[in-house]
């Protein structure tokens, strides 16, 4: 599948999958799912998260994530790695404060710090099939028994990509 | 491209610069305190079609005491630091979303916050309430955004602020601007 060729007519689009995750497990996951007609090109993945909780005796720096095609449940990788090897760490200052009224509830009422993190991002270049969920797992999170508060209590996933055209899908009436 | 070793044409190179230069559209507005979903948009004019290759950007992040913090009467504006700015970008020709939820500003925009002269804490301290805002990131590092936005057509960025005070954004898309003939048949 050729992402920027003529094959794809034009219908190539960049989109950005955001999600802001609570944490409150081990084992947290993020989901989409690819719609019908397209592939997804996943180019960079930006992560950003507070570095320290307040309330918690616990700091947690070393997430780790896992790629999955959860069609055949195939992972991108032998083992789960961690963050900063794709990525430059996203816990920079990334402090998270209470949004002033009116917030929005739709993102936990809660903001993040402005405080930049280097935006530099290895280029993953992961091809999702059209109907494929995408899936990550993120783990490594540590819970503090005395608090019994998480951390980190949320993460921000920024995935961008491309919808690419799956010219072979009767929709389009080309093989 | 094998610059030492490529003879260059100039009457190809003359006519392609005709054609296509590279160009910035930039997009700006202040999104309004507390707004649930605000609207800020630029327009790609009729002059061709143009490809977009990258995304920068800035911000404030400003909100307002309104004197709880100190008891004062007067409204203060403070730089707090915190993005309170979520933006979700669209494509006016054929509503093609390109986000899939409204993304905080501090997640993609390079070079990011910017100090405000609004701010009353913008070069110093404020005794009982506020530090001088920290130093903006000087950061650059434009985000690749790879997309052809037809002639004649907006940009939009649907907004949302949750800070008490209106927030200035810029964002400026870097591409190039297709002027051929056959790129802008149809429109014009």
């Amino acid at each position: 599948m050729d992402l920027f060729s003529k094959n794809t007519k034009g219908y190539t689009a960049p989109f950005w999958i955001y999600k802001r995750l609570q944490i409150a497990h081990p084992r947290e996951y993020f989901m989409f799912s690819i719609s019908y007609g397209y592939g997804f090109l996943l180019r960079k993945l930006r992560i950003k998260y507070p570095e320290t909780v307040t309330g918690s005796t616990v700091q947690s720096e070393r997430l780790k994530l896992e790629f999955f095609d959860n069609a055949n449940y195939t992972a991108r990788q032998p083992v789960p790695f961690a963050l900063d090897f794709i990525s430059t760490p996203g816990f920079d200052g990334a402090t998270v404060h209470a949004a002033p009224s009116p917030a929005d509830s739709t993102a936990f009422n809660v903001n993040m710090s402005a405080k930049p993190f280097p935006k530099s991002s290895g280029i993953l270049n992961f091809l999702y099939k059209y109907g494929d969920t995408l899936r990550i797992d993120i783990t490594e999170q540590i819970h503090d028994p005395i608090s019994g508060l998480w951390s980190p209590n949320y993460i921000d996933l920024l995935l961008q990509g491309y919808y690419v055209p799956d010219l072979t899908q009767a929709q389009y009436g080309e093989k | 491209m094998k610059v030492v070793t490529k003879q260059y044409n100039a009457s190809v190179d003359f006519d392609l610069q005709r054609k296509q230069y590279s160009e910035k559209i930039p997009l700006s507005g202040s999104v309004p305190a507390g707004s649930g979903v605000y609207l800020l948009k630029t327009n790609v004019s009729n002059l061709g079609h143009f490809k977009c290759l990258r995304i920068t950007g800035r911000y404030e992040t400003l909100y307002s005491t309104a004197g709880t913090l100190t008891g004062q009467t007067a409204q203060e504006i403070v730089d707090d630091g915190i993005c309170h700015v979520r933006a979700s970008l669209q494509d006016g020709a054929g509503q093609r979303i390109m986000f899939s939820d409204y993304v905080p500003l501090d997640l993609f925009l390079s070079p990011g916050r910017m100090r405000s002269t609004t701010a009353v804490n913008n070069l110093i301290d404020v005794a009982g309430y506020a530090n001088r805002a920290d130093a903006a990131p000087q950061l650059f590092y434009p985000d690749e955004f790879s997309y052809t936005f037809q002639a004649n057509s907006d940009i939009l960025l649907y907004c949302k602020n949750d800070s008490n005070y209106a927030i200035s954004i810029d964002l400026c898309f870097h591409g190039i601007r297709l002027l051929s003939g056959k790129a802008v048949s149809g429109i014009r």
